[in-house]
């Protein structure tokens, strides 16, 4: 699947994608609107998408224009080399941040939800570990194993949706805009804001082969109609309750196992753990890239330094709940998002085109 | 051909993984013990769970188990532990919750001992006169444990021919953490070898208790608040006898918004006298007292929201946030209506 000159296919990165953003499903509650009705997430749902595609623009068109160069050879390319290197320490910066949130948030979720409350630590350790042996592997070993993965879980949820339509029941739910469009607005604003993933697009497009833009869009949709289909299940079985619950999927998953599907909550808890450590290995190879332009004399081992300094920033952030919700506020996450995502790719592609053009006169 | 293999070698991956998946750890029925029901009871920070249940492969007969701990999940791995058999949940009828979940503040804790419990969303609650334990270990005269199934039915259909609202897990979650909820559970009672005793309705607000309804007064609510069906009713005669009627009624509430709310019930159906006879219209007018000192209770512990906050979040949701919001008391004057026609017996 892979390819021999390292490159992977456009449908590998975007399941490694769907991973990604299938760590927005697990974690989405009532809070991220708000509001007391999980139904107006459909709608955020979408409107987020929207936005979503406007995210991904800036790395879809310097892909198209530059196939062979990342973000950080546009930037020596606009900036030269001191503007490629604060662009790096950026993005270092960022990716720690991002990941340290993501990674705590799933120990707080154990501590929390789970029955494994002593062993948060451990497991912590044990995602960490697999993602340096992911990071050492490589691209190609992460997009076969995302693969796999990202086959699994949605043959688990095409199998589980149909036993849980049955149990909807629309009387549960309060009327769509029971809250008037704010949470609407509110929820389109998180989900956006957690879309931090679409830097991958960033810096591993020119490893990527097949056709970027079109796979992009119609994974867009894609995910949107699953997480839509999720929203309404949620929505219908837990009605009113599932507002009022941490993590909505979860309750799902723990209230309605039937049949064959039973200790779906465990699933739950594997699936998260599989999407954080292909998350944060995908994430670890764009630190290390990032990492490799502001040390480049640091020997080799160095670039493994990721996921240990993403280790700290989690356990800072479990142990300062203050600095996890300053963190995890959609003002924060959004601005972050909009910045890395949007303004300085868009600045970075003006200056490289700039340059370009000077460069042919 | 490489291509197809490749594919070919996927699926045999996939479904190995979905077949052989925690295999090794799969109970024999000899190892299981199955819950029939399950009780929780709190107190001193302990969890008390007394379940009745069978022990699969060994005999049909129901047991009474009970294991202590400091969560809902500790208490049922000292169960499993005591025991040596794997728990099987999904077969539960009931989950009854002793008066302890009554105390300040603990009805929030249904919620999580249920999940840790595993309780299906279908699983009809009840509330406990006393311990859940008691209701448990309920036994008849001959000291044989009360069948489950005789909960439900009580749950559903009431005691001696009364009227029970039966609330499952999952209108419990909805109706304790909805907007416009109004949770309340059945309560039931029980004598050491006098089997059940007691049949009623506690409402709550808040997750507090705010007013418990006896079993005349639960079919009256159930009637009220649209849920009665049909259901066996006596009140008392002028003449110190008793009269019953087997009710199959529907009701209608209408709700006016102004300075003062106005609630109109109208109960229709059909009324068939049992025992002794009385005049229907003697019957529709007694009915129809004994519906209003349910109202003037209710009015009086403030309950009355019960009838008319889903009535208003359908209707106007706008004002029902108004008023969520404010918390004002508002106004309300009520009437009943009751149209029973008489039908011959047989």
């Amino acid at each position: 699947m892979g390819t021999s000159d390292g490159k992977i296919q456009a449908w590998q990165l975007y399941l490694l994608l769907f991973l990604s953003r299938v760590i927005l499903l697990f974690t989405v509650d009532a809070e991220m609107m708000e509001g007391k009705n999980l139904l107006s997430l459909t709608l955020s749902a979408v409107f987020s998408m929207l936005l979503t595609f406007m995210l991904a623009a800036p790395a879809l068109y310097a892909h198209r224009h530059w196939p062979q160069k990342n973000l950080l050879a546009i930037g020596e390319m606009a900036f030269g080399k001191m503007g490629r290197d604060l662009l790096a320490v950026l993005y270092l910066l960022f990716f720690l941040v991002a990941d340290g949130y993501y990674l705590c948030d799933f120990g707080r979720f154990l501590q929390v939800e789970t029955e494994y409350g002593a062993s948060v630590w451990v497991i912590l350790a044990a995602v960490v570990l697999a993602t340096l042996y992911c990071l050492k592997k490589g691209l190609q070993a992460i997009a076969r194993t995302a693969v796999l993965l990202a086959g699994a879980m949605i043959l688990l949820l095409l199998l589980m949706v149909p036993i849980w339509i049955p149990m909807m029941d629309s009387s549960r739910t309060l009327p769509l805009f029971y809250e008037g469009t704010d949470p609407v607005l509110r929820g389109t604003l998180s989900f956006t804001a957690r879309s931090t993933r679409f830097a991958a697009l960033l810096f591993l497009l020119p490893q990527v082969k097949g056709r970027v833009t079109r796979g992009f869009f119609w994974w867009n949709i894609g995910i949107t109609a699953s997480f839509v289909l999720f929203f309404l299940l949620i929505s219908f079985c837990l009605g009113e309750y599932g507002a009022s619950v941490s993590y909505p999927v979860y309750a799902l998953l723990q209230l309605f196992s039937y049949g064959p599907f039973t200790r779906l909550d465990a699933v739950f808890t594997g699936g998260w753990i599989m999407a954080m450590i292909m998350k944060l290995a995908m994430d670890q190879l764009m630190f290390a890239l990032c990492f490799q332009c502001c040390f480049p004399g640091a020997g080799k081992w160095w670039r493994y330094c990721g996921p240990f300094l993403v280790s700290g920033v989690t356990a800072f952030l479990f142990f300062h709940t203050g600095w996890h919700e300053k963190i995890g506020a959609t003002a924060f996450f959004l601005t972050v998002t909009v910045l890395v995502l949007l303004i300085i790719p868009c600045l970075t592609i003006a200056g490289g085109m700039v340059r370009e053009k000077r460069g042919a006169k | 051909m490489k291509r197809l293999q490749k594919i070919i070698s996927f699926f045999c991956a996939l479904c190995l993984m979905l077949l052989t998946s925690a295999c090794s750890i799969r109970a024999e029925i000899s190892d299981m013990l199955i819950f029939g029901g399950v009780g929780i009871d709190m107190e001193n920070g302990m969890v008390t769970l007394t379940v009745q249940a069978q022990r699969a492969g060994m005999d049909e007969t129901m047991i009474v188990l009970q294991a202590q701990g400091r969560t809902t999940s500790e208490a049922m791995s000292n169960l499993s532990e005591e025991t040596g058999k794997v728990i099987v949940t999904s077969q539960n009828l009931v989950f009854a919750l002793g008066q302890s979940f009554m105390e300040q503040g603990r009805a929030t804790e249904i919620d999580s001992c249920a999940r840790q419990l595993r309780i299906r969303p279908d699983v009809l609650m009840l509330l406990s006169e006393t311990t859940a334990a008691d209701i448990m270990n309920a036994r008849d005269d001959k000291g044989e444990l009360i069948p489950l199934e005789n909960l439900r039915s009580i749950c559903q259909n009431g005691f001696q021919e009364g009227k029970g609202i039966p609330v499952r897990v999952m209108d419990w979650y909805n109706e304790f953490y909805g907007e416009a909820g109004t949770a309340f559970l059945p309560v039931i009672g029980c004598q050491p070898g006098s089997g059940w005793i007691y049949q009623g309705t506690q409402l709550l607000i808040g997750g507090e208790p705010r007013l418990l309804l006896d079993r005349k007064e639960t079919g009256l609510y159930a009637m009220l608040s649209g849920e009665s069906g049909t259901q066996v009713y006596t009140m008392a005669t002028s003449q110190g006898k008793s009269a019953s009627g087997e009710i199959t009624a529907h009701t209608e509430m209408e709700l006016q918004t102004g300075e003062t709310w106005q609630m109109n019930f109208t109960i229709e159906g059909t009324n068939i006298l049992l025992e002794e006879t009385m005049d229907p219209e003697l019957f529709n007018s007694a009915l129809q007292q004994d519906c209003m000192a349910l109202l003037k209770k209710m009015e009086q512990k403030d309950c009355l929201s019960f009838f008319w906050k889903k009535k208003l979040i359908k209707t106007d949701s706008q004002l029902f946030r108004e008023v969520k919001e404010k918390e004002a008391e508002i106004p309300m004057d009520y009437s009943v209506n009751v149209l029973l026609l008489e039908l011959q017996e047989g």
